[in-house]
């Protein structure tokens, strides 16, 4: 039980990059790996913002503005400029790779590599559910990404942006002949992604101590969700980022809990191997 | 380019090509002879070292990456597999010869399995997931601490001998170190050249069209990664014997990236861009040294540095300075 | 004599069927015309026969060797060579490196073209590349890179490797599709020379006439199965062929 709701919590944070990954790539067409530093980036100004002012609700909000910023940013300069000369998928996925050492290490500059907690909910009493001991953060981590979940869900079937949104990730090119200004929404999906990223930086903030490199180990986890689930469709991304979760906490029955790191590898090496459009995928990707 | 004799500019090209690697090597030679008179310091003499080991790697990785086209982010971990592996044999009493044997097969084995696990995938899918791969080693190195001692490293490696010869100062480690990089790229470069290379590029071009002409491209791509992990290998057992330390974090995305950068710099798919990049971003990296930094601040710093280079070549040079293909 | 015996093959791309029970036989030395509406299934039946796809169903038979499961280098290295309709070139090679790695199948050992190279022991093969390629009419420098090629120089280059990879059977899809009149007469020269020279040719085509003065045999496909076969005279006048033409 207790491991269940561990994957539970590790497979909700999961869930929430993989989403904002999957959400770019499909509307953007190439993978968006800087995604995991804007993760970080978003843990550290949420870390920072409290450390000055001592109030949750003023960190969150900064961090949702500046992470959205962030994002906005990485496409008007980097990405976009770059699609326009009609670079391939493989180019910008290296230039995602030198964002993601740039801001990576700008953060290492301005933070320095001391370790940073938030601290939020003093030590930790856990509780007593169905067997489980609980965290209070572990609690709010499933509970909001959950929150974030439907909310997305929601904006991605019921509204007209949705709408368009998809249109774009199914099309481009006919989403223009029919009106839809695609690169407007290519700019929205990576806000939408970044806020999601800075919800799962925020949360992260929250129950864990703080490292540069941990966007990179985020990155690669809510990939490797995406990839089980079929980076084509969000739904299928946060199914597969939970069994991701699942995976690595079960995994310690099979091996040492220090391999905790390459249970999830080798699930992504079979799924590769035997499934590689993912287990609901459809095969429109760039594998072409 | 070598067959190539038709027009004028094709041929001055192809004189600079020759004219490159003479100067290159004309210079080389000036800088050791140099180093060893004592005329420069133990500082150059090291700088000189670190660019061999480098040199090694770009140019193999550039004949996966660049020449076959398979975009392959898991060379840094193969330096780390043959960096550990020939450091761990050497401090269990095996012989140099030995180590740096196994140092070299064990990368070229993880190489092809790698590829064999990777075979359906190509262009970014392939480079997530060797890039994964490299973070699985990564993690490996640190988690599996009774044998690598995890973050702590491993100390006190023992410095090469082999028939009762050991290089003791950072002079001989670079003549050491330089034979073995102009072996290593005399040796690629031959392979790039022949009709084996040429099917590699044909690779790189179209795989489809090449079956049809009775090619067994995975048998191809096999070669080719096992070829550069052995080259792989041996730049880690070098560099594990000159820096007698090694951790986690010397075989993961710092090293990494500025693997990348330096191909993308140099250009992808020529001998010359790998040398030249490798050459070009030391320079750089070590002048920033000049600069009044504190130390501290020296590594992001320099790491920002490259990140903002391959941004800005990609932007506006994505073939590199001496590339003739572009990223597909 | 029977070179390829086709029975019964089936393949469909989600609900489409594009091979629903087809069966051919193709002579040795002769010219056998595959035709038939858009879409009728033609060039999955080439990519099933060159592995590039699998069959679901159905059996293929290549000099007596059942080749329905084998991957396809294999099918290309027991002597099928292809052409495309839209011919993709390896854009960096030149024109003697094409025919070259059409020709010779030895440059896959490492060592064996390593210290070939290494010890400058390659011997000159233009005589032989320039035969071929003045067989195809292609008059280009052997140095010309693959990118360099017009679309109507592409194909005869491709035609040119299909015909120096070592087989006994060419496969050409749409040889004259997109190609001016004047190429059209030459690749039709082409074809009659190679039959002429004892050459098995499969081809693909839309254009009637062409097929009219080349083909031996020709078969008319209709969603994914025979319609009819015969002589092109017989074919010319079948009533069923004009409705299968007429009616799309």
């Amino acid at each position: 039980m207790q491991l269940l709701f561990n994957s539970v919590v590790a497979g909700s944070i999961y869930a929430l990059v993989a989403i904002g990954f999957s959400l770019i790539f499909q509307t953007n067409r190439f993978m968006h790996f800087a995604h995991g530093s804007a993760v970080v980036f978003s843990a550290y100004i949420a870390f920072h913002f409290f450390s000055l002012s001592n109030s949750l609700l003023i960190a969150i909000i900064a961090t949702l503005i500046l992470s959205s910023i962030l994002g906005y940013l990485m496409h008007l300069l980097i990405y976009y400029p770059l699609q326009k000369k009609k670079s391939s998928s493989v180019i910008l996925l290296i230039a995602s790779f030198g964002i993601l050492f740039l801001i990576d290490n700008g953060l290492l500059l301005y933070f320095g590599s001391g370790i940073k907690n938030i601290n939020y909910f003093g030590p930790l009493r856990g509780m007593e559910f169905f067997g489980a001991l609980i965290t209070k953060p572990q609690l709010i981590i499933v509970l909001s990404s959950l929150l974030c979940l439907i909310f997305i869900y929601l904006l991605m079937t019921k509204t007209k942006l949705g709408r368009n949104l998809r249109a774009v990730a199914d099309n481009n090119d006919l989403a223009n002949i029919m009106g839809i200004e695609s690169k407007k929404y290519m700019a929205l999906s990576f806000i939408i992604g970044s806020v999601l990223a800075s919800v799962a930086g925020v949360l992260i903030a929250l129950e864990q101590t703080l490292s540069i490199n941990m966007g990179t180990t985020y990155m690669i986890k809510g990939f490797t969700g995406a990839i089980i689930g079929g980076v084509n469709s969000v739904p299928a991304s946060i199914l597969g980022s939970y069994i991701v979760g699942l995976a690595e906490n079960f995994g310690v029955w099979f091996l040492p809990s220090q391999f905790k790191e390459a249970i999830s590898f080798i699930l992504l090496f079979l799924f590769l191997l035997y499934k590689p459009n993912g287990l609901f995928g459809i095969d429109k990707s760039s594998r072409k | 380019m070598g067959t190539i004799q038709k027009n004028n500019i094709i041929e001055t090209l192809k004189d600079s090509q020759k004219a490159f690697w003479l100067i290159l090597f004309v210079i080389d030679i000036i800088f050791i002879f140099l180093c060893l008179q004592g005329i420069l310091n133990e500082y150059f003499a090291h700088v000189l070292v670190v660019i061999n080991i480098y040199l090694i790697l770009s140019i193999s990785l550039n004949l996966v990456m660049g020449f076959t086209g398979l975009l392959n982010l898991s060379h840094i971990a193969l330096f780390g597999v043959g960096a550990y592996t020939s450091a761990l044999m050497i401090m269990n009493g095996y012989s140099y010869l030995l180590s740096l044997l196994l140092a070299m097969l064990l990368p070229g084995v993880f190489a092809v399995l790698l590829m064999f696990a990777t075979r359906k995938l190509k262009s970014d899918y392939l480079m997530l997931v060797t890039f994964g791969f490299s973070f699985l080693l990564y993690s490996i190195f640190i988690s599996w601490t009774s044998l690598t001692r995890g973050p702590l490293g491993l100390n006190n490696i023992p410095k090469i001998s082999f028939f009762d010869f050991t290089i003791y100062s950072t002079n001989q480690f670079l003549v050491f170190s330089t034979i073995m990089a102009i072996v290593s790229i005399i040796i690629i470069y031959n392979i790039t050249k022949s009709s084996f290379g040429r099917l590699l590029q044909a690779v790189r071009d179209d795989e489809i069209s090449l079956k049809l002409l009775g090619k067994n491209i995975e048998l191809i791509k096999f070669k080719a990664m096992f070829i550069s992990g052995l080259f792989a290998g041996l730049a880690g057992s070098l560099f594990a014997h000159y820096s007698q330390y090694i951790e986690p974090n010397s075989f993961w995305i710092v090293d990494l990236i500025f693997l990348l950068t330096v191909l993308i710099v140099g250009g992808l798919a020529s001998n010359r861009g790998a040398v030249f990049g490798v050459i070009i971003i030391m320079i750089l990296n070590e002048s920033l040294r000049l600069l009044p930094i504190p130390s501290e601040i020296l590594g992001p710093t320099r790491q920002i540095i490259y990140a903002l280079i391959l941004i800005l070549i990609l932007l506006y040079r994505p073939k590199g300075i001496f590339g003739r293909i572009d990223l597909k | 004599m029977t070179l390829l015996k086709i029975h019964n093959l089936k393949k469909s791309f989600g609900g489409v069927k594009a091979l629903n029970g087809c069966n051919f036989n193709i002579e040795k030395n002769k010219i056998t015309a595959l035709i038939g509406p858009n879409g009728c299934g033609k060039s999955t039946l080439f990519n099933v026969i060159n592995k590039l796809e699998y069959q679901e169903s159905g059996t293929i038979t290549f000099l007596n060797y059942n080749i329905s499961k084998i991957r396809p280098y294999l099918v290309s290295e027991l002597g099928i060579s292809r052409t495309f309709q839209y011919p993709t070139l390896f854009e960096n090679l030149t024109i003697r490196d094409h025919i070259e790695m059409a020709m010779f199948n030895d440059d896959q050992k490492f060592f064996k073209s390593f210290f070939i190279k290494l010890f400058g022991l390659k011997k000159n093969n233009d005589k032989k590349i320039i035969e071929i390629l003045n067989l195809v009419g292609l008059e280009k420098p052997l140095n010309t890179l693959g990118s360099d090629l017009s679309y109507g120089q592409r194909k005869l280059l491709d035609l040119a490797i299909a015909i120096a990879h070592p087989h006994k059977l060419i496969m050409l899809d749409e040889p004259v599709a997109g190609i001016n009149p004047k190429l059209r007469q030459k690749i039709k020269e082409i074809l009659i020379k190679l039959k002429e020279m004892g050459e098995t040719i499969i081809v693909i085509e839309h254009d009637m006439n062409f097929i009219m003065d080349i083909a031996d045999h020709v078969y008319v496909m209709e969603s994914g199965q025979n319609l009819v076969e015969g002589k092109p005279k017989e074919i010319q006048n079948n009533k069923k062929v004009l409705e299968a033409y007429l009616g799309e």
